[in-house]
């Protein structure tokens, strides 16, 4: 298979709308991953660039250049003053939901001037725990929680039985 | 031609803010212009050691990838914090206020913005050497800044947590083409025989051992307050920073 379309048939594979992430690059394969590091190092790439690297020429040129960024990989703008077409990364945008929730906590401090406190619930002071009361509501929810645990292990042959039978464990 | 150098370490506490410090002090003091970006914006420290207090920092890189200011405006001049030297240290901290903190969790950024902040810093600042101190761990800038790296640092202890993560991330660098990669071992416990840890983590990861740090109480006792190479500049650990400094320098 020719290099256009062994490039073709990858690209063909990927659909990044809202750009690629760098772990992108452990992915794909190497000479598609040396391309897209290059314009990474470089900032951009001209098309001229671009076609050399891919050592590619014409019409296949301008087919990879377009499937790069309808796939999301690249994006490309004119760049001024000359008005040339360069090519550059389409990076996504970095978030980070695994961030432990402890942080969230000790940042509250800092952040409560950007939170709308009109918001916030109202708390009944009514039905705030007294030390005495939280010691008593400790000791229920332990006995509750023994009288679960007892509940649980004595289950009816009714109860294992539904279990047996959808598969629960 | 510029270069542009990761420092990275898999595990936190590795010394890797310590290790960009001191060989970015070692490169200013040979006369280069370096510049060191620190994208650990999640636990920014290296401003510590580099000496600049958080009323001293203008902008910083957080302000810069929410767009408040170019990159440049960003780097501050810490040259006078590590003596007098021919060269030149120029420093873009991260932000150490825990709610711009907490906005670059909260919001992300655009890692694009980041790339085309080191490309700017590189032009604008004319700078000969570019040092990340990078974040421990993969995430995006870890890896953004491996993959534009022409030489990847990577700190580790003699640790069996550290082996396996180290593993990994020398994988990565191999797997991302980085033309120079070096392992540094650091704080080596004094007891071993330091020449036998260097060809025995050369064997496991095929990759050559730039130096075994040992151990030091002074170094602990510095605590961050300064650069271990200005403070203590015939140490046997500064002779080694130096080497490490050549080696990445070489051509």
């Amino acid at each position: 298979m020719s290099k256009f379309e062994t490039l073709k048939q990858e690209l063909a594979r990927y659909a990044f709308p809202a750009g690629i992430s760098t772990s992108v690059l452990l992915e794909v394969s190497p000479p598609l991953r040396r391309v897209l590091q290059k314009i990474m190092r470089q900032g951009s790439m001209t098309f001229i660039e671009l076609s050399d690297e891919l050592d590619l020429e014409g019409n296949e040129a301008t087919e990879i250049a377009e499937l790069f960024v309808k796939c999301g990989f690249l994006k490309s703008t004119e760049k001024a003053p000359s008005g040339d077409v360069v090519f550059r990364i389409c990076h996504t945008r970095s978030h980070r939901p695994d961030a432990p929730i402890a942080i969230w906590r000790e940042m509250l401090d800092d952040m409560r001037d950007d939170i709308d406190t009109t918001d916030t619930p109202k708390v009944n002071a009514s039905k705030v725990n007294t030390s005495k009361d939280a010691t008593h509501s400790q000791t229920n929810t332990q006995a509750n929680t023994q009288a679960n645990t007892q509940a649980n292990t004595q289950a009816s042959p009714q109860d294992a039985k539904r279990n047996d039978s959808d598969g629960s464990p | 031609m510029s270069k542009i150098i990761s420092i990275h370490s898999f595990r936190g506490g590795t010394g890797k803010s310590n290790t960009s410090a001191n060989l970015s002090a070692i490169m200013a003091a040979q006369g280069l212009k370096v510049g060191v970006v620190d994208t650990d914006i999640q636990s920014p420290g290296i401003h510590v050691i580099l000496g600049l207090n958080e009323e001293d920092m203008r902008h910083t890189l957080n302000d810069y990838l929410w767009g408040k200011c170019d990159i440049e405006e960003a780097a501050h001049d810490v040259t006078a914090n590590i003596g007098e030297v021919s060269g030149q240290l120029l420093f873009v901290p991260s932000s150490i206020k825990p709610g711009e903190i907490a906005r670059v969790l909260r919001e992300g950024y655009d890692v694009g913005l980041l790339n085309d902040g080191f490309q700017s810093l590189i032009d604008a600042l004319d700078l000969d050497v570019l040092i990340i101190d990078t974040h421990p761990g993969m995430n995006e800038e870890t890896l953004l800044s491996i993959a534009i790296s022409d030489a990847l640092v990577i700190v580790m202890r003699p640790d069996q947590q550290d082996f396996q993560g180290t593993a990994v991330t020398v994988d990565v660098g191999r797997k991302l083409d980085v033309p120079d990669l070096l392992l540094l071992v650091n704080k080596a416990p004094q007891v071993y025989d330091l020449d036998d840890i260097k060809a025995r983590v050369e064997g496991i990861y095929n990759s050559e051992v730039a130096a075994v740090l040992p151990h030091s109480d002074e170094l602990m006792a510095l605590a961050s307050e300064g650069v271990f190479v200005v403070k203590f500049p015939d140490h046997e650990i500064s002779q080694k920073y130096k080497k490490v400094a050549e080696r990445l320098l070489r051509d």
